[in-house]
């Protein structure tokens, strides 16, 4: 069995047989070659557009990815006082990055802890999960479906509406790092950057935190410089819906609500969009045990 | 790369690029659009393109562009837009011929995932290793992920086969959904 002849039906379903190219010096294709040059695009003028699909993010949630490279020369720059001169913790003044990297380093010491993300969009995708270590448990709904995924090393259960349950193995590819590292990594990356300034003072889930919000300018040449959150795993951006963020040709807004050096929420999104996700953290260390679906 | 040079490189390597959007995009000017802002990445990054890759680092490239526009357009879409969206909504059959019918609802019931290897291979032409490059994953790995979909693929095809096309296309199998 090599399936050879579907993938041979498949090519006579090809679209592109019923739409070709622009023919080289034609006025299509001459002004997508000096948009291309003039640095024009067309994804920061996409104002009406309907927000991402969250399900698909929540179900690929995955357990344990290898450690982020990128995240520990980041953590490592931080300890070291920062390539723009910023003092390290505890040798300056308490600015937006210190209590950042603060925040950081407590919150991807959590060992459990739940989250919740709020109706969003015109299917209204939301999300309540918690997490044990790498393991977590997701109940998704939007477009009127609830679905549960359950993720327990590499193996991801997901239960749909009608209670029917299917087991799978996640592929390398597709695996996530623990959620609490994620947090903390991005939190971390942010706090190096020095486009980051506090916003104010906020409510989140009734606990009083201070609001910081990163904004990412579209970079226009290979010289400008990337922002550390960029250099991080899409193994870790993808729980943010940010693993794409340098590819953005409209400023992206990461904002971060910190209290008690744990941090409450993170919501990203793209200028002129609605937010890319918006996820809240609550119940640090508390009791969670995650536990394959009845009968598996 | 100077001005010149990358007139030449855009030149050459149009006619793919183009192709490789449009076949996941509603129109031919999405695919313009698209297009344009893959070259606009290329442009800005001009010093940096792998030398002897480029045309899979454009289709890679391309593919971060497409997942980037899908998220901000309209998901009413033509039935093989459904079938090539990562997260597919319901599809309908209004405008596809009744020979083809039973293969798109079979790749409807597929992951996106094995859509997407399908397609790279039926459609764009892409090689195991080709394919590995665009999504960035070891080509074994696609090479076992690419038998197992072709077997899914098969499978579904001989199960709807059994059953009789009227009786299965209403069925909601998987990501995809199924509606006339």
């Amino acid at each position: 069995m090599n399936g050879e002849e579907e993938i041979e039906r498949l090519r006579r379903l090809n679209p592109i047989v019923r739409s070709a190219p622009p023919a080289p010096g034609s006025p299509r294709f001459n002004a997508i070659l000096e948009k291309s040059m003039s640095q024009t695009s067309t994804l920061n003028s996409l104002a009406d557009q309907a927000p991402p699909r969250r399900r698909k993010r929540w179900t690929v949630v995955a357990g344990i990815a290898t450690a982020g490279v990128a995240a520990a020369v980041v953590a490592a720059v931080a300890l070291a006082g920062g390539p723009d001169g910023r003092p390290a913790p505890g040798t300056g003044p308490v600015d937006a990055g210190s209590v950042l990297l603060a925040a950081a380093e407590r919150t991807e010491q959590v060992s459990s802890l739940r989250f919740s993300q709020p109706p969003q969009g015109g299917g209204a995708f939301s999300a309540e999960g918690e997490v044990s270590g790498a393991n977590s448990r997701i109940v998704s709904k939007g477009e009127g479906v609830t679905e549960t995924t359950i993720v327990i090393g590499s193996d991801r259960y997901v239960t749909a509406a009608d209670g029917t349950t299917k087991k799978e193995t996640i592929p390398d590819d597709q695996k996530l790092a623990p959620f609490a590292r994620a947090a903390g990594d991005l939190t971390r990356a942010a706090s190096q950057d020095r486009n980051v300034a506090v916003v104010g003072t906020e409510d989140v889930r009734g606990v009083k935190t201070t609001h910081y919000r990163l904004t990412l300018p579209a970079r226009t040449s290979a010289a400008d410089p990337a922002s550390p959150v960029t250099e991080l795993p899409a193994t870790e951006l993808a729980w943010f819906e940010l693993e794409n963020v340098d590819s953005y040709s409209a400023p992206v807004q990461v904002d971060i609500w910190v209290a008690d050096n744990l941090v409450r929420r993170i919501s990203g999104t793209v200028q002129n969009q609605d937010p890319l996700t918006t996820v809240e953290f609550y119940d640090f260390n508390a009791p969670i045990s995650i536990t394959a679906p009845a009968g598996r | 790369m100077n001005e010149e040079a990358f007139r030449a490189f855009f030149t050459a390597n149009f006619g793919d690029v183009w192709a490789f959007i449009r076949r996941r995009v509603a129109t031919d000017e999405d695919a313009d659009d698209v297009t344009a802002d893959v070259f606009a990445v290329a442009w800005r990054r001009r010093e940096d393109l792998p030398s002897g890759a480029e045309r899979m680092w454009l289709f890679r490239t391309g593919y971060n562009v497409l997942a980037n526009f899908r998220r901000g357009v309209e998901r009413q879409r033509q039935l093989h837009l459904r079938i090539v969206s990562v997260d597919p909504p319901e599809v309908g059959y209004e405008a596809v011929a009744d020979v083809d019918q039973e293969l798109w609802s079979a790749l409807a019931a597929l992951s996106g995932s094995d859509r997407e290897l399908l397609l790279m291979q039926a459609w764009d032409g892409l090689e195991v290793a080709e394919i590995a490059a665009v999504l960035q994953v070891s080509a074994p790995t696609v090479s076992s992920r690419l038998y197992k979909a072709r077997d899914r693929l098969q499978r579904e095809l001989h199960r709807r086969d059994r059953q009789g096309r009227g009786n299965v296309q209403g069925e909601s199998h998987g990501k995809g959904s199924t509606r006339r």
